[in-house]
């Protein structure tokens, strides 16, 4: 399968990337290949995360380090406890990290830094990996692509799928998708939720100051849970928003609840995705 | 119009037909490990912009002119100057654009405003990020920081300034 691959590479097609496809509900998304910005963020985080770790497991390292010390220096040792001690100490962090990548690629697709830019790790013929990929590509990221970065910088310009030298060799590639980095925006519904819901609905426009005068009502019932003190609010609410939607939310069966909350995330999304092409927020 | 919405297939929504994401305001000790996260990944972003400044500083250490001394203190101010940018820039576009830095994000928490439940504006980041923590948090000897382990609204003294909080969601 890997040589196949690396052959229609040097033919110059694109087959690899109409291989990778993801099926979501019975549709087939083409999947693109990770940004170098995102991937380098991505790796920034989860660097955040083990250094973070790290500095946590320094704690026991000081207690354990200072004990193996006294032994060494203050009795007449020879200064191997405390070899044993920082090499224990090495050793762990090695298989924490390990452990961390190969964890969470293998179970759950992506690192928590990929997860939060919307990454995801498969292979390259849009199954998600095997086992021995995950460790495949580990071991190449670290004696390999993050020693000698050099190599993995020139196998991600060159190669179509955006591969570093260890996706090359255990057959991986990052694909990226802007909806699953979206996904984490929801605050009000689950994005699946949301989306289930707005593909049955023709959505009416809704001014911009109703906007934020239901999300000042809606933060108070949802994100504070102020529904009790709030019920006649929220009712007058619902009945506006039933209104607008012209019989829909009565046809698809819509409670109130769900019908104020699917609205929240909707003025929610409308004000995120307003600041999104302003880059900047008033306020 | 009405066939298109007949066609299409029956919502089934997942639990009970009424969606839900729990949100809580977030514990201390869940922010605090964010934070954490958060100085790490900071570190590592301003290294290559102050390892040149670190040269030299060190290499202004060893000149005994008076343009040394100068040297020195250009390169110390620049140093705080990148220190205090990245920050703005990190914290401000995550808040604007995401609701958290990637620490927060990690862990469920979200940073909004306390009265529309919107994402924070980057004036805002700012009097919370530096007046609020920096300013207030120091000048209290860090019982800015501790309100939150005591209140039960979870708001720190950075929180109750600049009008945000940070809830926890679980999905």
């Amino acid at each position: 399968m890997g040589a196949q691959d690396m052959q229609n590479q040097d033919n110059g097609e694109i087959t690899g990337l109409h291989r990778s496809q993801e099926v979501v509900e019975g549709i087939r998304i083409r999947l693109e290949p990770a940004p170098i910005l995102k991937r380098t963020i991505a790796a920034a985080i989860d660097m955040g995360i083990l250094g973070a770790a790290s500095y946590g497991a320094l704690i026991p390292l000081i207690f354990l380090g200072g004990m193996s010390a006294a032994l060494d220096f203050g009795m007449g040792g020879k200064g191997i406890a405390t070899i044993i001690v920082i090499g224990l100490y090495v050793i762990a962090l090695m298989v924490a990290f390990h452990y961390y990548y190969i964890y969470f690629e293998y179970n759950k697709g992506a690192t928590p830094g990929k997860k939060l830019m919307g990454l995801k790790v498969i292979s390259v013929d849009g199954k998600r990996l095997t086992k021995g990929q995950a460790i495949y590509r580990e071991i190449v990221r670290w004696y390999l692509d993050a020693i000698f970065l050099i190599p993995a910088a020139i196998s991600i310009m060159v190669t179509q799928r955006r591969q570093r030298v260890g996706d090359v060799l255990a057959g991986t590639m990052v694909v990226y998708s802007k909806s699953r980095e979206e996904s984490q925006q929801f605050i009000y519904v689950k994005q699946e939720d949301y989306r289930a819901i707005l593909a049955h609905l023709q959505m009416p426009t809704i001014p911009g100051d109703v906007r934020r005068s239901y999300l000042i009502a809606a933060n108070r019932a949802f994100l504070m849970n102020e529904q009790m003190q709030l019920q006649s609010e929220l009712s007058q609410w619902s009945a506006y928003f039933r209104g607008l939607l012209t019989g829909q939310a009565e046809r698809l069966e819509l409670n109130d609840t769900t019908v104020l909350r699917f609205m929240a995330e909707h003025c929610f999304q409308l004000d995120r995705k307003e600041t999104e092409q302003k880059g900047w927020r008033n306020g | 119009m009405a066939d298109q919405f007949q066609t299409a297939a029956p919502l089934n929504l997942n639990v009970n037909a009424t969606p839900q994401v729990a949100v809580e305001p977030a514990g201390f000790w869940r922010r605090f490990l964010a934070s954490f996260i958060d100085n790490i990944i900071v570190a590592v972003i301003q290294l290559p912009l102050k390892i040149p400044l670190a040269i030299v500083q060190t290499a202004s250490m060893t000149t005994e002119s008076g343009g040394g001394m100068v040297a020195y203190l250009a390169s110390m101010f620049a140093s705080t100057v990148v220190y205090f940018v990245v920050l703005f820039f990190y914290f401000g576009w995550f808040y604007v654009n995401k609701g958290a830095t990637p620490g927060k994000m990690v862990l469920d928490l979200r940073v909004l405003r306390e009265d529309t439940g919107t994402h924070l504006s980057y004036w805002r980041t700012f009097g919370r990020e530096f007046v609020g923590k920096v300013v207030l948090g120091m000048a209290t000897l860090g019982v800015g920081y501790l309100l939150a382990a005591f209140r039960e609204d979870k708001k720190a003294l950075h929180d109750l300034a600049f009008g945000s909080r940070v809830v926890r969601i679980r999905k």
